[in-house]
């Protein structure tokens, strides 16, 4: 059963999804969880060696931040959101 | 009805109603006979604290609503381990009916279940 | 698919009611079906009618409202979380002797079994807490 997280900031949110997390989970970062994206780099960057993770456009726009070019993010809009929680067996929200 | 459904509750309880309404949902779910499990993690972990006396702040004890999950086949509760361990708090210190989950356990219970009702 | 959404938030706290709307409208676009909306927490705001915003804000509430009456949506609002918000409907507001009402229509007051019920019963479960 892989699960879709969103997690929607950076602190508590984050740190207990990351002990959630089963491999063929897919993470996506929305709302105040995009600054995760800076933040979080080093934590991002060891996840996505087993963990599939997404980053929500609106909210990346909206707050002035860009995708990582160095990470393997995938920027999805609201439609990519909705494949996602379609891909996966069902969502966790971690706020 | 055979679906189960956990509830993870990660606010600290007497914080506006977080922790009671989670507590609500998950005695509605039971009361559904839809089999229900209750899962505190990060700050949720404070809410069956031991000696709680809101009194003064005028609120209902909320570790005695949890003393009544058993009532409607909730039998235990489950604990973060390690969301305990960085609060520096004892196992001892909270009400005698939780079940802890250490390191991948927390990620293979919430893998078994259907849904999850996150607060 | 069938979808049911728990939305916690209102504008005031957070984005999450906007991000749970913004989902929703997506959600029809796919073509999936969402059997229920259910306004919890501070979630019941969003079916209040006093809410007014500068006119170059969103009214959250208005869209709310929009959505669920042009796509005939089955929208719950939590009674118990909703009186003690002050989120009334005139049957209510008599019931307990106050001295107005705020309901918009289209929502439904209910409890929080239908939060379960739509749960069980949709394939996926997203939850929009803040």
């Amino acid at each position: 059963m892989a699960t879709l997280h969103t997690v929607n900031k950076a602190g508590q949110p984050l740190e207990l999804c990351l002990r959630a997390l089963n491999p063929g989970d897919s993470v996506l970062l929305l709302e105040e969880g995009v600054y995760a994206l800076y933040e979080a780099s080093d934590v991002l960057s060891d996840l996505l060696r087993h963990i599939a993770v997404y980053v929500l456009e609106a909210d990346v726009l909206a707050r002035g931040m860009t995708n990582r070019d160095d990470l393997d993010i995938d920027m999805v809009d609201y439609q990519g959101f909705v494949e996602l929680t379609v891909a996966n067996d069902k969502v966790v929200s971690w706020f | 009805m055979s679906q189960s459904i956990c509830i993870i509750s990660t606010q600290a309880p007497y914080r506006g109603q977080f922790a009671r309404e989670a507590l609500d949902a998950a005695l509605v779910s039971a009361s559904y006979e839809i089999p229900t499990s209750l899962l505190l993690m990060g700050d949720g972990v404070y809410q069956i604290l031991d000696g709680q006396s809101p009194g003064q702040l005028e609120k209902k004890k909320l570790s005695s609503l949890f003393q009544s999950l058993e009532l409607y086949g909730i039998e235990t509760v489950y604990v973060d381990g390690e969301s305990l361990a960085e609060r520096h708090l004892d196992p001892e210190q909270l009400l005698p009916l939780y079940t802890l989950l250490e390191g991948d356990a927390v990620a293979s219970f919430l893998a078994q279940q259907d849904k999850v009702l996150s607060f | 698919m069938k979808y049911a959404l728990a939305v916690y938030g209102a504008s005031g706290t957070g984005q999450s009611s906007l991000t749970a709307l913004s989902f929703a409208r997506a959600l029809l676009a796919a073509g999936h079906e969402i059997i229920r909306v259910f306004f919890y927490q501070d979630g019941v705001h969003n079916a209040s009618s006093l809410v007014s915003p500068p006119q170059d804000e969103v009214n959250l509430p208005e869209q709310w409202q929009k959505l669920i009456t042009e796509q005939g949506i089955d929208a719950v609002v939590c009674i118990a979380a909703a009186l003690r918000r002050g989120v009334v409907n005139t049957e209510e507001a008599e019931r307990y002797e106050l001295p107005a009402s705020n309901f918009r229509e289209g929502y439904e007051l209910s409890g929080l079994g239908q939060l379960l019920e739509a749960t069980v019963e949709a394939d996926r479960l997203v939850t929009f807490g803040d």
